[in-house]
């Protein structure tokens, strides 16, 4: 259905919905600019960060692997030294040799014996690794030690029994491994490395290690820079100081399947770095773990740095966000809002003066455009209200020609019947008629008023079409105060009787009902004109408002059109004129203006 | 402007006293005598550095400085390298003031080759506290050739042969050590911890840890090396082979039937001496043999941890050895030797300044009960103890020392006695010089390395390895060696006895 009211809300609802989705892509541009700087700076930083841990793990695993090299070489050294002095004993001996050749005369081998114990003693102190040399005589099951730093007599015999048991038990062949190489050894709770050389009088000279001893000025080292070194054997057994708590199976598997890298990580209660090295005048593997905590102490700024990076991006990205919102977002926003206001017809709608030189300029240049938009469209309204009073004034003032004259022609066939009653009373209704029109300068009157005219005419077109004609209407008393521009519902009647009536057999009714209507919070006075003729073109119901544009129409149905005009310019779409179609047939007006009385209509 | 005049009037002050010559605020120091400015004491000796040293050697210098206007470092150097420090010290001519020496730390080689001060006149203007306490007879104990060039720490000035047994099977099998006299009577003990302990060897020897060598010891003077010894019972000057006189062979056989009964361990004679400790401290020994002297067997029971009982089997002996176990001598690269001996006087006659240096401060280092006896303060021990140096026997007067709480409270009265009841040697103050016969005293010392410990500990037969023993010695040498020891005791007679016998 048409609605007269013109649809500014809507028309801004409508425009409103691009200007809302800029918002959220101006943020998002902003969100997207931003990343597209801050995580390739980010990632390159994350990278750069890895990398030097990288760099540094490798450095240091360069680095311990160096130290286990050189220590490893040192110890290799002491081994050396200590096998070749064996050899020595065990060729050059002389008084190791004559044991033998002794064993017949006990004395002379107790002083033998004493001469070879003097002699390993002496050996001692060019070398210093040895913790205690020993020399066998299975003949008489004989067994010498020499140990300068014994350190109980339970450790003494304990390493004895273990030495004897090589020999004897068994098949007497346990003392084989430890001939080739230095062998490791546990002997009570402590781990040796042992070496047996055979002499040519099938006796056997052999010396022990501590391993404690090789590995201390290590495990000194290794404690001034927090790492921990360790003994193992080829098969990945942890000797000393024990296995590590945490990561022992893994470190163990690690050095039995020997791969050939320079490090390897090994994960425990925490991450180490595994270095190793194994000897060459043994089968021990010198290992060293490096927690990565120790490590990368050396990079603890960069790590730190990197782990805060993205958050410090992010933050970076919020406030800047809330700045933009503070700068760009908000006055925007402030600026769209205003121009809905002006776009909804609240022109006195003014910007708050932003801080920010730019947006200052804009909101000042909003502010004067509207201000003189506002000026502007007053003067159209004064204007056009003005040209259109002058306009009413002519049309109240043109009354049909053809009606005084119909009616003139009444009075006279009246006349000519003699019908004395009925002249009188048209010429009532005559004067009634008329007087409304020459008094027809206020701007407003009432609803009494104007259906009293109405009820001029119509009794004066009964008297013109007695037979045909039949006027009902129904006056609310709250209705009858209300004010309504002149002229309102007289067009529709005349136009009803113009286009609906026929003098036909059927009694043509026109009825006009006025009450008062309640809708919500307000209240409206409705006026209801309907007749039982042919109705409206179809076409015109649907295309009022254009129809009314049409010059051609207007001419034809001034009274509607003026109608029209003065409702939409008086009410500003408050007013509602809609036509439709009666039941059973006939065409009805429903007209709505706002309820307004005398004492009301301040303006 | 106002302050101008002031100022060059203080200026002016100023240059009159600088061009006069004398600070007007340090006139309290030229009352005393130029020679008695404070002077700095360097003191070297062996032992390791206590935590809390720079703390007592603080407490030492305030008393010091009280006494003799003076101020002391003490600088210990470890054991081992004792004698190649102080040897490269002399070399290259360091200032130091005093160092600790004995017989067996080249005492004669420096004396011989000047290093010390000699100290006779020091002694007689200095040191008259030194020379009361210790008596004549241990100032002439460690003079070389009449002259003193150390002053004898005042402590055990002799030794005996003795050893110690397991206090538990001592009283296990209720045995009488006061009836030992010999080593004969030990055969049946011993016997009985055989035969009733197998997993305790009766009598555990080591190479230099044996009864025949102790017993030799400390019957005969053995002049330094054992290489032509003095028998003091003889009664004469007459430097014989140790190996040709009573004591030493009947203790030897003695060892040879116990060793064939089975009383003593059989590789004795390859045993080292911290082995044998081993050995005691595993309980597996009833006896062994050491030096003794009052309280031996508490300070043995409190080092091996295992309860021990002592008899002396020989007379306290006083010789040579014994009475410069321990010195304190003045460097000839001292500047100040006076000095020097004036704090040696106050190792001798200051109670205060001894037990500072020996124990430490009061409260601090230990605590003295109502008896003057010593003991560590709560939670302290001689392992984590901050000053326990354990070289009290190196300085001064030791009778001057506190006791501590374990200690015999009569120990000082015991060890005067020991000193007094001791059987001076004739050569005592007799020190023999073996650089003439170098070599017949190296190639003899390898002779003595082939045959002592087997010997001396039993293990092979006496009767057919003595024989074969002297015959090496003899051709290393002996002969030559006791002719020249005959010849500089003669000497040593002659110059001693002469001006002491008037």
């Amino acid at each position: 259905m048409g609605a007269v009211r013109p649809s500014a809300s809507e028309s801004v609802s409508r425009r409103s919905k691009p200007k809302g989705e800029l918002r959220v892509t101006l943020r998002r541009k902003v969100i997207v600019a931003f990343g597209l700087l801050t995580v390739p700076l980010v990632c390159f930083l994350l990278y750069t960060n890895y990398y030097s841990s990288q760099v540094v793990r490798e450095q240091v695993a360069g680095y311990n692997a160096g130290l286990l090299t050189l220590y490893g070489d040192q110890i290799d050294q002491t081994l050396e030294t200590g096998g070749s002095y064996l050899y020595r004993l065990a060729n050059q001996e002389s008084d190791i040799r004559s044991l033998v050749y002794n064993l017949g005369d006990r004395d002379a081998y107790a002083l033998t014996r004493v001469a070879v114990s003097r002699g390993l003693y002496s050996d001692f102190s060019y070398n210093k690794g040895l913790y205690l040399d020993f020399v066998y005589i299975p003949n008489n099951r004989d067994l010498i030690v020499a140990q300068p730093k014994q350190e109980s007599y339970e450790e003494a015999s304990v390493i004895s029994n273990y030495l004897r048991d090589l020999f004897e038990s068994g098949a007497g062949e346990g003392h084989r491994k430890f001939e080739s190489l230095w062998e490791n050894c546990r002997i009570g709770d402590k781990h040796y490395l042992l070496r047996i050389v055979r002499t040519d009088t099938n006796t056997y000279v052999g010396a022990l290690i501590r391993l404690d001893d090789l590995m201390s000025p290590l495990q000194l080292i290794a404690r001034d820079r927090s790492v921990r070194a360790y003994f193992l054997d080829r098969s990945g057994e942890w000797l000393i100081p024990g296995p590590p708590e945490d990561a022992a199976s893994e470190g163990s598997s690690a050095v039995a399947g020997d791969d050939g890298q320079a490090y390897r990580t090994i994960r425990g209660a925490e991450k180490y770095l595994m270095v190793d090295h194994s000897l060459q005048m043994s089968n021990l593997v010198l290992a060293v773990l490096i927690p990565e905590k120790v490590m990368l102490q050396q990079v603890p700024l960069f790590q730190r740095i990197g782990y805060v990076i993205p958050f410090a991006a992010g933050m970076l990205l919020l406030i800047f966000l809330a700045y933009l919102q503070k700068l760009v977002i908000e006055p925007m926003h402030r600026l769209v809002k205003g121009m809905r206001q002006i776009g909804k017809g609240h022109l006195d709608t003014r910007l708050v003066a932003s801080r920010s030189v730019e947006f200052a300029l804009i909101g000042d240049t909003f502010n004067r455009m509207a201000s003189e938009i506002q000026d502007l469209k007053i003067h159209v309204y004064e204007e056009e209200i003005r040209s259109q009073r002058a306009e009413l004034k002519q049309l109240q003032l043109q009354m049909n020609p053809h009606f005084l004259f119909n009616s003139l022609n009444v009075i006279y066939n009246l006349a000519e019947t003699g019908k004395v009653q009925l002249i009188k009373q048209m010429a009532r209704h005559m004067v009634g008629y008329l007087r409304f029109f020459a008094r027809l300068k206020e701007h407003l009157i009432t609803v009494g008023e104007e259906m009293e005219n109405v009820g001029h005419y119509m009794n004066i077109q009964k008297l013109r079409f007695p037979k045909h004609l039949e006027y009902e209407w129904v006056l609310e008393a709250a209705a009858s105060k209300a004010l309504l521009p002149p002229l309102t519902v007289q067009p529709f009647v005349e136009n009803a009787l113009k286009h609906g009536f026929s003098t036909g057999r059927e009694m043509f009714r026109v009825s006009v009902k006025i009450g008062v209507l309640d809708r919500g919070d307000k209240r409206f006075c409705e006026l209801i004109i309907e007749d039982n003729g042919k109705g409206f073109p179809p076409a015109l119901m649907e295309r009022l408002e254009e129809t009314l544009a049409d010059p051609s129409f207007t001419k034809a149905h001034i009274g509607i059109w003026n109608a029209y005009n003065h409702l939409k310019m008086r009410y500003r779409g408050e007013a509602e004129l809609r036509l439709e179609q009666a039941e059973p047939k006939g065409a009805r007006v429903v007209i709505v203006i706002p309820y307004r009385t005398d004492a009301q209509e301040g303006d | 402007m106002k302050r101008k005049p002031a100022f060059i009037l203080a200026m002016t002050f100023g240059l009159a006293f600088a061009l006069a010559g004398c600070n007007p605020w340090s006139g309290s120091t030229a009352h005393r005598p130029a020679e008695q400015s404070k002077y700095k004491l360097i003191m070297y000796y062996p032992g390791t550095t206590p935590k809390d040293l720079a703390l007592v050697q603080d407490a030492i210098n305030k008393r010091l400085t009280e006494k003799i206007n003076a101020a002391i470092e003490l600088k210990p150097i470890d054991w081992g390298a004792y004698n190649d420090k102080t040897n490269l010290m002399f070399t290259s001519n360091e200032k130091f003031d005093l160092m600790f020496t004995a017989a067996y730390l080249n005492f004669n080689a420096n004396v011989a080759k000047g290093q010390f001060v000699q100290l006779d006149a020091l002694l007689e203007k200095y040191g008259q506290g030194i020379i009361k306490t210790l008596g004549s007879n241990w100032i002439a104990g460690s003079q070389v050739n009449g002259h003193s060039y150390g002053v004898p720490t005042l402590k055990e000035f002799a030794g005996a042969a003795g050893l110690l047994f397991r206090k538990d099977l001592v009283d296990k099998y209720s045995i009488d050590l006061d009836r030992i006299h010999e080593l004969a009577d030990l055969t049946p003990i011993f016997r009985k911890i055989k035969e009733n302990e197998p997993d305790v060897t009766p009598l555990v020897q080591s190479e230099g840890l044996t009864v025949p060598g102790l017993v030799a010891g400390y019957t005969m003077d053995l002049l330094g090396d054992g290489l032509g010894v003095l028998d003091p019972a003889a009664g004469n000057l007459k430097v014989v082979n140790l190996l040709e006189t009573r004591p030493y062979t009947d203790a030897v056989k003695q060892m040879r039937n116990w060793y064939l009964e089975g009383f003593i361990n059989e590789d004795a004679a390859t045993l080292k001496d911290d082995q044998l400790y081993n050995i005691v401290r595993a309980g597996k020994a009833f006896a062994f043999a050491v030096t003794t002297k009052p309280g031996k067997d508490v300070e043995m029971s409190a080092q091996l941890g295992v309860e021990l009982v002592q008899r002396d089997i020989t007379r306290p002996q006083t010789t040579t050895g014994e009475a410069t176990g321990a010195m304190l001598a003045i460097s000839r690269t001292s500047a100040d030797p006076e000095r020097a001996m004036m704090f040696l006087d106050l190792l001798y006659t200051d109670k205060q300044l001894i037990n500072l240096l020996d124990f430490g401060i009061e409260g601090r280092h230990y605590i003295k009960d109502s008896n003057g006896m010593l003991s560590y303060p709560e939670g302290v021990d001689s392992q984590n103890s901050t000053y326990s140096p354990g070289t009290a026997w190196m300085f001064g007067n030791q009778m001057n020392a506190y006791l501590w709480r374990n200690e015999d409270r009569d120990k000082w009265a015991k060890f005067k006695a020991f000193n007094d009841s001791s059987v001076k040697s004739p050569a005592l103050g007799f020190m023999w010089d073996p650089t003439k016969v170098k070599n017949e005293v190296s190639a003899a010392f390898s002779v003595q390395k082939e045959f002592d410990g087997a010997i001396r500990t039993g293990t092979v037969d006496p009767d057919k390895y003595i024989p074969m023993y002297i015959e090496k010695l003899k051709a290393a040498g002996l002969g030559r060696i006791i002719a020249e020891k005959q010849k500089q005791l003669d000497a040593w007679a002659q110059s001693v006895r002469a001006p002491l016998n008037p």
